[in-house]
């Protein structure tokens, strides 16, 4: 019998007890697997490496805006290569039990900046070239059957417009998208009409979308883009997309902290329970192991043995509690829109293995101690145990 | 019967020291859960009464038409007027005789500050009358003074000055490159209208560039049911287009909103550790039942009966239980009851509020601990009484 199989056979030794151990093991996994995704959204941010987009906001308030000619001045400065905005528009549509996010944008200058929408090229021409013309997102065009061509009203809360009732616009475009980045719930609406149909705000707009050089540096980019309107009324804060989507996590506030302090006692409190009910099923089987030593096998080769013991079982445990919360991590990401950042990266699956050696580690070194100091007579007496 | 069921399990409960690793396993499992499921409860029920108890019913919240919260909302001031006048709002008359509504015009957004643990967050601003603070009885000034209209003045609540740095009485700030002075604090009874900082409505126009809009009126009812009435004669008024909220039925709203996810990820934690707790359990109690196999077989054989030894073995697990229950309860209770936090309420800002340990919660914290407690003694229990008499009495112990 090789030693996989002693491995194997010494963990389903009880059968009913190895499968509770794993079960609860499981389950402490599938905890960490789900928290320590959400726990990353609080963590470190602000690392502006490799970024090829900058997004500019008012520094005050999210609902601040910035006058458009800050566009131009950003537009100025090295290492920028094209420039675009967007501006919240909000509205209600329909009954507005089911909302989906409104932006107006510059047709030609967004979809130019990111090229990651995909929209058929006469789509993008009519969006251009019309006014009244808007593009949705597929999932928002399947939600609501609409079409290109459809008539679409909105009734407006922060921008009324000049003859005081409903906004209208024309679909002539549904576009899909590339990669997760792309919010295919999003409606978007021509900067032009907007601009000129508001009652007021004119010239006012929400965030600054930059472009950069290949080889300009993000970093130095955003921070003159910041000193360029420091001290002004309308100071900027410079940040990378990815940064942008996770500003909600900064303002969960203590929240992430309260998070942080629950993982620590659920890994605690697992790791107690679990490394205590594996040193017990070794301690149980000292005598076994006793007869392993009469038969030959050294002290050393034994203790591997248990080593490896508590690793197997610890893992049978892991593996199922991880593969469960990849689900439920997949799962939140679509269901919970303020978890749409979460990933189930690198990050989680080290501190996953990190707390799996040390578990293996608590188990393990009670009974190699133990088992240090067998004495055979005794052990197989029953005395030992 | 009812003396054996005594006999055994008294037995049972007083030798619990000798299977102390075992035992300790089960208190612990039971402790982490409910500690868990307390804290994130705790939370959430906080900042659930917080926003709950800052909406009043007998108070309307105006905003313009499609508007669903303050921060989307737009009113011009002439229409704001002509709300004032509407049937339905309390109105007072002063020494000259003068009508005076109980409505208060309103600007809302919010300015982003430096945090006291350093992060920025958003601070809910409201550009204010004197109308505000009648409106809003509960709002007292506790430090200071109010502001002076015109100038650059902020009051500031009670919870926003403990949630963000430099916002005591007496400070200087800059919001949006103007310069303001803290001139006073203000209560309102721990309610969300004390995580805001208030300052003129005029000058907040000017600063935020608002033009001729303002965001919302709140107005006091003459009776709850006075809604309708205002409802009815907002609507047949070509000159007004609103949509009209009673306070408590949007501030009940929002904290379903606020706290959904807070509730979701604790219950989810709590139902996930509660399983591997209930497993951990059933472990250890399967293997101090396979430890006393001899004894049980030696009552059963003395004529103790099946129902007696059953009720020992779920007593033993419910009192093991109940100890990491109360050990949990206890020290979510220590370490957060009333502790002071803050999160995202509505609109990016942050509402102050403090963790609520309510009895409600430490119940049904209790009551998973049974839960669990049941669960992990019941199959170890019925293998305890059916085990073989003959064979149990020859095993070697």
């Amino acid at each position: 019998m090789g030693w996989i199989d002693l491995l194997w056979k010494s963990v389903w030794r009880r059968p009913g007890r190895t499968a509770l151990t794993a079960a609860s093991l499981a389950s402490a996994f599938l905890l960490l697997g789900l928290l320590a995704p959400i726990l990353w959204l609080f963590g470190e941010r602000g690392d502006l490496s490799g970024v090829e987009r900058l997004i500019v906001q008012p520094r005050h308030s999210i609902t601040d805006f910035l006058p458009v000619a800050h566009e131009a001045a950003v537009r100025a400065l090295p290492g920028v290569r094209a420039t675009t905005h967007m501006t919240w528009f909000g509205g209600t549509f329909r009954d507005g039990a089911d909302s989906f996010p409104r932006w107006a944008v510059p047709p030609a200058s967004y979809l130019d900046m990111r090229p990651e929408i995909v929209l058929p090229p006469e789509q993008r021409q009519a969006f251009v070239e019309s006014r009244t013309g808007v593009i949705v997102g597929r999932t928002t065009a399947r939600k609501f059957a609409l079409s290109v061509g459809d008539r679409i009203a909105l009734v407006p809360d922060i921008w009324p417009n000049k003859d005081g009732g409903t906004w209208e616009f024309e679909i002539v475009g549904v576009f899909d998208g590339t990669d997760r980045t792309v919010d295919l719930t999003a409606l978007y609406l021509n900067d032009d009409f907007f601009e000129e149909y508001r009652t007021w705000g004119h010239g006012l707009i929400g965030t600054i979308l930059v472009g950069l050089h290949p080889e300009a540096r993000a970093a130095d980019v955003g921070a003159a883009i910041d000193a360029r309107f420091a001290n002004s009324a309308d100071e900027t804060a410079t940040s990378s997309e990815r940064d942008y989507a996770l500003a909600f996590a900064d303002q969960l506030g203590d929240v992430g902290l309260m998070l942080g302090v629950i993982v620590g006692a659920v890994l605690f409190t697992i790791a107690l329970v679990s490394a205590n009910t594996v040193a017990h099923g070794i301690r149980e089987r000292i005598g076994e192991l006793a007869v392993l030593n009469a038969l030959g096998f050294d002290v050393r080769a034994i203790q591997r043995l248990v080593v490896g013991e508590a690793a197997l079982l610890v893992m049978l445990g892991a593996i199922p509690g991880l593969l469960g919360s990849a689900v439920l991590v997949a799962i939140a990401r679509r269901s919970l829109p303020q978890l749409a950042g979460i990933e189930m990266g690198p990050h989680t699956i080290a501190s996953a293995i990190v707390v799996m050696l040390a578990l293996t580690a608590l188990a393990a070194s009670e009974p190699v101690w133990r088992v240090g100091r067998i004495r055979i007579v005794d052990a197989l007496r029953g005395l030992a145990t | 019967m009812f003396r054996q069921i005594v006999a055994i399990s008294s037995t049972n409960l007083q030798t619990l020291h000798t299977r102390l690793g075992a035992s300790s396993v089960v208190v612990i499992g039971v402790a982490g859960v409910v500690f868990v499921l307390t804290a994130l409860l705790a939370m959430a029920n906080g900042l659930k009464e917080t926003l709950r108890s800052t909406g009043e019913a007998d108070r309307v919240l105006i905003l313009g038409k499609g508007s669903h919260s303050e921060i989307n909302g737009s009113i011009t001031r002439e229409q704001a007027g002509i709300l004032a006048g509407e049937p339905g709002i309390v109105a007072t008359h002063d020494a000259r005789g003068l009508r005076i509504a109980l409505a208060s015009p309103e600007i809302y957004t919010t300015a982003n500050l430096t945090r006291r643990n350093g992060t920025r967050a958003g601070l809910p601003l409201r550009g204010v009358g004197d109308a505000a603070f009648r409106v809003r009885p509960e709002v007292t000034i506790i430090a200071g003074r109010r502001f002076e209209p015109g100038r650059f003045e902020l009051v500031v609540g009670d919870g926003a000055a403990r949630v963000f740095a430099g916002l005591s009485v007496g400070d200087r700030i800059s919001i949006k490159g103007a310069t303001f002075d803290v001139v006073g604090h203000f209560a309102a009874v721990g309610n969300a209208t004390e995580s805001e900082a208030w300052m003129d409505v005029d000058v907040m126009a000017n600063v935020f560039r608002r033009g001729p809009y303002l965001q919302s009126v709140l107005a006091r009812l003459e009776s709850p049911a006075a809604l309708t009435t205002l409802t009815e004669a907002i609507e047949t008024d070509r000159r007004l287009s609103n949509s009209l909220f009673r306070e408590s039925d949007f501030y009940a709203a929002q904290s379903e909103r606020s706290t959904h996810l807070m509730t979701v990820v604790g219950i989810a934690a709590a139902a996930i550790m509660a399983l591997g707790a209930t497993f951990a359990s059933l472990n250890s109690l399967y293997a101090a039942v396979a430890a006393r196999t001899r004894e049980i077989a030696i009552l059963r054989a003395l004529g103790f009966s099946a129902t007696a030894v059953i009720t020992s073995v779920l007593a033993e697990s419910l009192a093991l239980a109940a100890l990491g229950g109360l050990l949990g309860a206890a020290l979510g209770w220590a370490a957060f009851d009333g502790a002071s936090m803050a999160s995202v309420g509505a609109t990016y800002s942050q509402v102050a509020f403090r963790f609520a340990v309510t009895p409600r919660l430490l119940a049904a914290g209790f009551g998973l601990a049974l839960s669990i407690g049941l669960v992990g003694g019941l199959l170890p229990a019925m293998r305890a009484a059916r085990q073989n008499i003959v064979v149990g009495l020859r095993t070697l112990v």
